[in-house]
């Protein structure tokens, strides 16, 4: 407690005008003055005071919400100490006292003895109200606050009446006050709240406390009335304040009996109580612990552990749905488990379950016949509730709750279930996706890595001399690809030069393609011929390759000294030889021997269909090896680059050097596709004879 | 972009597949699926029909070789018949000829396998 100026101001006051009164008092017992005009005025000057009082008291009041049993343990104290007071000290001052049928103080020490009593009994009638108002207030509907601001104002309605007597018209309108002030005290049995909150164990509490409460205020009651000994006292003091004290003390009285028989009416369903704000508990850990948590075993495991403490289910998992390899395809895994396994669980099948969840968004098996209907026959439980894990309309699985006991999941419990589901639902799918998102972190570095190793099994440079120049241009159309392109000497003078292309994109090509290199380099060096080369090559592949997948190859050997060329292919985009000629700038000759692709005809097959080409180059001659990437850019409009275009631009580029021709092809694919992404790997090789 | 689609129909012993707009890696599944349904009735005996075929790309070759052998196990066959030029440069130029009995037109192919 702390005094501040305002409510030091209040009790200053309030003790001047005891003082005053007591002044006055002294007089009036002194000449035996019964004045009933000047006794008003004596009451009204004490009522001022205890409103003065009271306002300090207010003030002084901790506004920290308490606990019910808080409240009562601290009403039990006061209500002692107030009890006690009335008992020894008002009893022993009214055997003092003067007068036959009222009591009068019989000197002056008696005089201030009755007025610090009176101011006591009081403080301690102002104390008990405030304090019952807070637990009235507790989880309060604003009709309850009202009722209890009526019953306030009827109090000091009946006590203010008190001050003109109890006989004639105003004595009439004080029995009236008074009677509402009981009644509504009475209304208040509707609307006691805090009860029912109250856990087992605290409801037994509560009992004893209200008991004696019950008995305490009774009995101050009892003896606070006119007649009685204490109220005698009170009532020479100050007759509204005697009246106010009879009001609170009745409606103590009467609060707590009946809060004593509705705590007994609520105990039978504490159980029930406890059950709910174990949920609600349960249900706020669990929303809190999900969505902080981004670990999905982690969510998956928090979920089943409430839903098992809740429930009380013997058996809780929560199963996964996954997308299969093709649309339409599902899978379920069994992802957490509650007083359950996956192994015990594996040996059922949950189809009929799932199907019915999708269709009726619940199953709810009551009883072992009716595991049959499901195909669970022999599941280790008497009830099942399987409810949907739904999150942004996204079906991801199931929450499965299992009980030993036949008609185990009511209504409540279910709709508990269900919104479990639907919070834990949204907590798992972001959960997953965090996941993925980290998953797609780490494959986009793997992919970076396996780039930057592809383009190291990728030549930096092609071999030249002074009688021939080489440059190149390959592209992934993605992070990896299925290009390949590389060379090999094979002795002083000559030189193997291949491209190739491996069906289908991506990964697996990446793959195949480094395959084909480590092929390409063993086989190329020890070939005595070009067909010898591809003949070894379809049988290194053809072991390997998948059965839809395919490796295309052109393989050339060149002579450096003399410019003869021998061309294989397997089933490869042909070579191109341009050449000068006299008439039209330049010409253009397809080298196109025969010869399927690698890893679609057995050896002998493929033996008798390869065939091998060879020319001499010319000065000025330019050979172009590429792959169909090339061929197959698009532009927006959806038209192809296409052969007629590509062959027409080498005849026009084919006057300048390799890398000339290498830059004029990238201007003239990327001028042609205009931002289209190319859909295929795009390498090409160039090779110029001078 | 075309479409893809794929139509049988039965013809005597033999089963047409008619393929219709864009063949890639995308659409190559679906052919994937007729034809695994045929092998499993047992049909070997099939003309791939692919006049309304527009285009195909090395992933729809890929298929024709999938089931290329276990056909020609059980005495059937895979006949392709009336490609566009394009279509028929694309199966040319990887060796198909080889492998695949390719013809002008449909009942051309039918005939072959009913004269058998």
């Amino acid at each position: 407690m702390r005094l501040n100026f305002r409510n030091s101001l209040y009790l200053t006051t309030a003790g001047l005008i005891a003082a005053v009164l007591l002044v006055f008092d002294w007089i009036r017992v002194s000449i035996g003055l019964e004045d009933p005009v000047l006794n008003g005025f004596h009451s009204l000057f004490t009522v001022v005071a205890f409103a003065l009082l009271y306002a300090a008291v207010r003030l002084f009041r901790n506004k920290k919400s308490a606990k019910p049993l808080e409240i009562l343990r601290k009403l039990v104290a006061y209500g002692f100490f107030a009890t006690a007071l009335i008992s020894t000290w008002g009893i022993f001052l009214s055997q003092k006292g003067e007068g036959t049928d009222k009591y009068v103080p019989s000197n002056i020490m008696q005089l201030l003895a009755t007025t610090v009593f009176a101011f006591a009994i009081a403080f301690f009638v102002i104390i008990l109200l405030t304090t019952v108002s807070d637990i009235i207030y507790i989880k309060p509907e604003r009709k309850v606050r009202r009722r209890f601001e009526l019953f306030v104002g009827f109090a000091i309605l009946a006590s203010f009446l008190s001050i003109f007597g109890r006989s004639g018209i105003m004595g009439t309108l004080r029995d009236i006050a008074f009677g509402i002030a009981a009644f509504i005290a009475v209304l208040h049995i509707v609307s006691m709240n805090w009860i029912v909150f109250l856990s087992r164990k605290d409801k037994y509490k509560s009992l004893v406390h209200t008991l004696v409460l019950m008995a305490l205020f009774g009995y101050s009651f009892a003896s606070t009335g006119p007649t009685d000994a204490a109220g005698g006292v009170l009532n020479f003091y100050s007759p509204p304040m005697a009246e106010l004290a009879q009001i609170v003390f009745l409606f103590l009285a009467i609060y707590f009996s009946f809060a004593f028989v509705v705590t007994i009416f609520h105990i039978p369903t504490s159980g029930v109580f406890e059950k709910k704000k174990r949920e609600l508990d349960s249900y706020q850990n669990l929303s809190k612990v999900i969505t902080n948590v981004m670990d999905t075993s982690e969510v998956l495991n928090n979920t089943v552990a409430v839903v098992g403490a809740v429930t009380q289910a013997n058996k809780v998992w929560i199963e996964l749905r996954y997308e299969g390899d093709s649309p339409g395809e599902e899978e379920y895994k069994v992802s957490a488990t509650h007083r359950t396994s996956q192994y015990e669980l594996s040996a059922f099948n949950f189809n009929d379950v799932r199907n019915s969840v999708r269709k009726d968004k619940r199953v709810i098996i009551q009883d072992t016949d009716e595991f049959q209907q499901f195909n669970l026959r022999g599941f280790p439980a008497r009830s099942l509730l399987a409810v949907p894990l739904i999150a942004h309309d996204d079906f991801i699985g199931m929450l499965y709750a299992a009980h030993e006991m036949p008609y185990a999941f009511d209504d409540e419990e279910i709709s508990t279930v269900s919104a479990f589901a639907d919070t834990a639902a949204v907590a798992i799918q972001n959960s997953l996706l965090f996941t993925k998102s980290l998953e797609n972190e780490r494959l986009q570095h793997e992919l970076r890595i396996a780039h930057e190793m592809q383009l190291k099994l990728l030549p930096t440079s092609l071999p030249g001399s002074d009688k021939f120049v080489t440059d190149f241009l390959s592209f992934p159309a993605f992070e990896v690809g299925g290009d390949y392109i590389d060379y090999s000497r094979i002795d002083d003078t000559k030189f193997a030069f291949v491209v190739g292309d491996v069906s289908g994109k991506g990964t697996s090509a990446a793959f195949y393609m480094a395959y084909i290199k480590g092929v390409f380099q063993s086989l190329s060096a020890s070939a005595k011929s070009p067909l010898e080369f591809m003949m070894a090559a379809n049988e290194a592949v053809q072991s390997t390759l998948q059965k839809n997948f395919f490796i295309t190859l052109i393989y050339a050997t060149l002579d450096g000294a003399t410019g003869e060329v021998s061309v294989v292919r397997a089933g490869h985009t042909p070579a191109v030889l341009v050449s000068p000629s006299d008439a039209d700038g330049r010409r253009c000759r397809l080298i196109r021997p025969a010869g399927a692709g690698l890893g679609l005809e057995q050896s002998d097959d493929f033996g008798r269909h390869l065939c091998e080409e060879k020319f001499v180059l010319d000065h000025d001659d330019m050979l172009v090896f590429y792959t169909d990437g090339v061929t197959d850019q698009r532009n927006p409009s959806g038209e192809e680059f296409g052969e007629e275009r590509f062959y027409g631009l080498l005849k026009e580029l084919g006057g300048g050097t390799p890398t000339e021709v290498k830059g004029g092809i990238i201007r003239a694919l990327a001028e042609f596709s205009q931002g289209t992404d190319a859909v295929d790997d795009t390498t090409v090789l160039v090779l110029k004879w001078r | 972009m075309n479409e893809f689609k794929v139509l049988t129909r039965d013809s005597g012993n033999a089963v047409i597949v008619e393929l219709h707009g864009f063949l890639d890696a995308h659409t190559a599944p679906e052919l994937e699926k007729t034809f695994t349904d045929l092998l499993s009735r047992g049909k070997y005996k099939i003309v791939v029909n692919f006049n309304s075929l527009n285009y195909i790309s090395s992933a729809g070759l890929g298929v024709f070789m999938a089931y290329i052998d276990e056909v020609r196990n059980n005495h059937g066959d895979i006949k392709l018949a009336s490609m566009q030029q394009k279509v028929f440069n694309v199966f040319d130029l990887l060796g198909f000829p080889f492998l695949y009995e390719i013809y002008k037109s449909q009942d051309e192919a039918l005939n072959k396998f009913n004269s058998i």
